[in-house]
């Protein structure tokens, strides 16, 4: 599970918007439990709430891809898999 | 039979007479002739002997020269045939080395073409196992795995450190 910055770069403002909203992709609909499991973990690292926004990208193949603000969390398998394919097909 | 010694004085007087005519016009010639033509032969024979000398002298200056030529000619032999051995020598070692080079860059080139092969087999096979696990993967894993999948990564997700 990795968590980066993009490098994007982005106002004070945009940052302070894009901070409550976290995009989680995953392959499946996260459950309400999960759902919520999210927030709370993010409101807790972030010190504010932050808005869940699950979209459902069956290309992820399995885990979960999360943005808030300009840091992501990419722990799908398509990450693992594009990683090993960089690995043994330079 | 009666001596006439006056017809016998008359007679020597007369045979006198002639001996001192032919050897004053006749013996004096002759023997002049005969000492030119004795000269002439001796001087002739002197030529012939010189003749003969200067022929033995060349003739030894022939036999020297030649003696010379075929010596020149055996060494002159001699060095292109050991000139043409080294060059024959030469010739084979370099072919030698070019015959040798040429197998190896074959050899090379044939090992990184084996090289290339084993690479480009390694990579179609590492796509094919990618691709099928990522196929099979996305075909079998059912709603309840995914689940569990996301609930590992969701407690997971608490121990990592934001920078906010």
């Amino acid at each position: 599970m990795n968590a980066s910055n993009t490098n994007k770069p982005v106002s004070a403002a945009d940052g302070e918007a894009q901070a409550e909203t976290a995009l989680v992709v995953t392959a499946i609909p996260l459950s309400k439990t999960q759902s919520h499991q999210i927030s709370e973990v993010l409101k807790e690292k972030f010190g504010r709430e932050v808005k869940l926004e699950n979209r459902v990208d069956k290309s992820v193949i399995a885990g979960m891809y999360i943005r808030v603000g300009d840091q992501i969390i990419d722990s799908t398998l398509r990450l693992k898999l594009d990683k090993l394919r960089e690995r043994l097909l330079p | 039979m009666q001596i006439n010694f006056v017809q016998i004085l008359f007679q020597i007087i007369n045979f006198t007479i002639l001996l001192v005519l032919l050897r004053k016009y006749l013996y004096r010639p002759i023997l002049k002739i005969l000492e030119q033509r004795a000269r002439k032969i001796h001087e002739g024979l002197e030529a012939a002997e010189k003749s003969i000398q200067e022929r033995e002298k060349l003739e030894m200056e022939k036999k020297k020269i030649l003696v010379g030529a075929e010596k020149t000619a055996s060494e002159i032999l001699e060095g292109a045939r050991i000139r043409s051995k080294k060059i024959e020598k030469d010739l084979t070692e370099k072919s030698q080395k070019e015959e040798e080079a040429r197998a190896k860059r074959a050899q090379e080139r044939t090992r990184s073409q084996l090289k290339q092969m084993e690479k480009e087999l390694n990579r179609r096979f590492a796509s094919t196992v990618i691709d099928t696990t990522e196929t099979l993967l996305s075909d079998s894993l059912g709603t309840a795995q995914h689940r569990e999948i996301l609930d590992n990564q969701i407690a997971r997700l608490k121990k990592i450190k934001f920078s906010s």
